[in-house]
């Protein structure tokens, strides 16, 4: 028995030392790097709550957390919404359906790399593909990153393209959904519409809530597409927060400020995932439930 | 088998420990630049790798990130052994000298005797030089002569003369063709020489840690950035973003000549000359002078430096392979000017008489005119601060966004940036 632990600790220490290492510890130094000037040459100062203190008259830190939930609240509805419609539609018995599966699912198998980014930005520059096309039916070119609400609505398509793993998961819950209750709703005369609303979607709450939850936490870090596509530009309008991070501590070599930042980044996405799981319990139904509150 | 698969692990490990041991003893070496000095500094490297049976391991990106980069590895004492480093980097690592290996050290490797002191000096700090320049530049006015020629120009001999060029080129060849293209660091850096020869006087008064401009003069600053986009003289940075993020001579209007006019550095230009669509072809222009001016307010300085890095266990090899890319007749064949004209005299013989150091090459002709003008208002070394410049780019971005006047954008970049220097400006 005691043998066994051991040889479990051994296979599984990979992953704890690089816990420990690559999370647990920039974690913490973090936190104290918060409370000090910083440039990562010289000796750090300890300086309180300043970094935190003058976060409050910063503009730049307003512009950006304004300019991460735009785009969180853009991106996750978008993606969701798309991923179970694709999930919906994949999940009929179709022929060849086994392809389109694998086919939706390549994007998201390319992941946050640079080199799609780089690929975004020939999409959408004011030369690029995009322009190219609607010049073919006649709509003069539109500078989809020199404009503010455009070039955030490019940046967001890039993830919202990715919606392979989201799909995914929404594709194995709808399965799961009993066929006898399909077959049930039939016999009392239910229209597709209805069902999907009356049972699929309910059905399905957990797992929406689970890539809810997952996207959203993903999305307050994004951090290569607007790096690459448009350098937080035009205008600061795709500043995401974590380039604001990444910019002041690497680019203007102010580490305490920058683990302010992220430290402020981290707090607001544990609240909004507490009010998301706080406000779980009024609509995500778990098997086994009446439905609703629990009591 | 419990037995079995902790041995395994061990065997594992070990010979994981084994190869990070071999790495050891690599050199590392790391510089930015374009494609061209990519080639030719990895070419010097087999041909120093094939005569000293040595390894090198050579990292090298483009100018975006490097900075960034360098830090986070200076900072977890990780850096390359040999860096190629910028002039403005120094107060950044070595406020005190002791940032870098001090050069002087390595006498027995790395000959110095082919430099003037005044040029070691530039990298000295405290007596210790942390940094060997290899060449001197200077950002100047360089044309696509094909499209002014279209445009039925010659280049601008004056200010005025440039700002006038805009129309033309809208009226001749169109909205999309512009006589210049400048982004934010190159707007700073010309705008600033424009000041110096009209009001004799620095951007930043480092005695002080704030600008040296009045508030009036820092609205003129931005009103000439304004004027030139208004006069279709230089893109506004709302249309150079309409292209993405991406380097000005990856863009295609550079490439294919709607861009046709740079303020740039001479050591970098041929990158940006080799990448225009053939048969165009890049011309060096004459610099603007104001009548009466006594400096050209040009910002001079180090075009690029190496350093040794001061955590590294064989300083002494990092120093004979530097040697070998400065001193030696071989590297300097094969490095050419891909560092711009060395400042190391024996390099500069061999350069010559090999025909690469000729007046055809657009960095060789630029540092002949560099030479010849006035440089009596140096450049603070904090005039690059990173922060500053995007600061600058943020404002007149915003200008041209519409979401501040000329005179918002100069007092917001006026008051954010005076906070910046007191910070950059140790005391």
């Amino acid at each position: 028995m005691y043998e066994n632990r051991k040889l479990g600790l051994a296979y599984i220490s990979p992953y704890i030392i690089g816990l420990v290492v690559f999370t647990a510890f920039p974690f913490i130094s973090s936190l104290i790097i918060s409370f000090t000037d910083y440039d990562l040459i010289s000796t750090p100062s300890f300086v309180g709550v300043d970094n935190y203190a003058y976060m409050l008259g910063d503009e730049t830190f307003y512009k950006s957390l304004g300019v991460t939930f735009a785009y969180v609240f853009l991106t996750i509805p978008l993606k969701l919404a798309f991923a179970l419609f694709i999930a919906f539609v994949l999940n009929f018995k179709l022929r060849g359906i086994k392809f389109f599966r694998t086919a939706y699912y390549i994007p998201s198998i390319l992941g946050s790399s640079v080199a799609i980014a780089v690929l975004w930005r020939a999409i959408f520059s004011l030369d690029g593909l995009l322009n190219t096309f609607i010049g073919y039916l006649g709509i003069p070119p539109v500078a989809w990153l020199g404009e503010p609400h455009f070039a955030m609505l490019s940046v967001t398509l890039l993830r919202v393209w990715q919606f392979g793993s989201a799909m995914v998961i929404f594709l194995a819950a709808l399965q799961s959904v009993p066929q006898s209750q399909y077959e049930a709703a039939m016999i009392d005369g239910a229209s597709k519409w209805h069902m999907f609303t009356k049972i699929t979607i309910p059905l399905i709450t957990p797992v929406i809530f689970f890539n809810f939850i997952m996207q959203t936490t993903q999305a307050f870090q994004e951090f290569t597409a607007p790096y690459v596509i448009t350098a937080g530009g035009p205008a600061k309008s795709t500043y995401l927060f974590s380039l604001y991070i990444y910019e002041t501590a690497f680019k203007y070599f102010d580490m305490g400020y920058g683990s302010a930042l992220a430290w402020v980044l981290f707090i607001i996405v544990a609240i909004f995932t507490s009010i998301s799981f706080k406000s779980s319990k009024y609509w995500v139904f778990y098997s086994g439930d009446k439905g609703g509150k629990n009591d | 088998m419990i037995r079995k698969s902790v041995l395994c692990l061990s065997i594992g490990l070990a010979m994981a420990a084994g190869s990070t041991v071999a790495q050891a003893e690599e050199l590392r070496f790391s510089w930015w630049g374009g494609n061209s000095r990519h080639e030719a500094t990895n070419a010097a490297v087999d041909v120093y790798e094939a005569a000293s049976g040595n390894v090198v391991k050579t990292e090298y990106t483009g100018w975006g990130g490097h900075l960034e980069r360098l830090t986070t590895q200076i900072a977890g004492k990780t850096e390359p052994d040999l860096m190629q480093t910028n002039w403005n980097w120094l107060p950044i690592f070595s406020p005190k000298g002791d940032g870098f290996h001090d050069l002087r050290t390595l006498s027995a490797q790395l000959d110095l005797s082919q430099f003037d002191e005044s040029a070691l000096a530039l990298g000295t700090i405290d007596g210790k030089l942390n940094s060997l320049p290899v060449s001197m530049a200077a950002r100047i006015f360089y044309f696509n002569e094909t499209v002014w020629a279209d445009a039925g120009l010659d280049f601008p001999t004056t200010w005025d003369e440039l700002m006038a060029a805009g129309p033309v080129f809208q009226e001749k060849l169109g909205d999309k063709y512009f006589p210049l293209v400048l982004e934010g660091r190159d707007v700073i850096a010309m705008n600033r020489s424009y000041m110096v020869q009209k009001y004799g006087i620095p951007m930043i008064d480092e005695a002080n840690r704030t600008f040296a401009y009045s508030e009036d003069q820092m609205v003129e600053f931005f009103q000439l950035y304004a004027d030139m986009v208004e006069n279709h003289v230089t893109p506004s940075s709302k249309y150079i973003a309409s292209f993405g993020a991406a380097n000005l001579y990856e863009h295609k209007p550079w490439i294919n000549g709607e861009w046709a006019g740079l303020y740039m550095w001479n050591s970098a230009i041929n990158k940006y000359g080799n990448n225009l669509q053939p048969p165009m072809t890049l011309a060096l222009g004459e610099y603007p002078i104001l009548d009466g001016a006594a400096s050209s307010g040009l910002f001079y300085k180090p075009g690029l430096m190496f350093s040794i890095s001061k955590n590294s266990d064989q300083p002494e090899e990092a120093a004979k392979l530097l040697n070998f890319l400065l001193n030696e007749k071989e590297g300097i064949e094969v490095m050419g000017l891909q560092r711009g004209v060395p400042l190391n005299k024996y390099a500069r013989e061999v350069l010559a008489e090999n025909g690469t150091l000729n007046n055809s090459d657009l960095s060789v002709s630029g540092l002949a005119l560099i030479n010849e003008l006035p440089k009596q208002v140096p450049t603070s070394g904090h005039f690059e601060n990173p922060q500053l410049v995007a600061l600058f780019q943020e404002n007149i971005e915003q200008m041209d966004h519409g979401q501040k006047t000329v005179e918002e954008a100069a007092m917001s970049f006026y008051k954010q940036g005076e906070r910046i220097l007191r910070r950059a400006i140790k005391k």
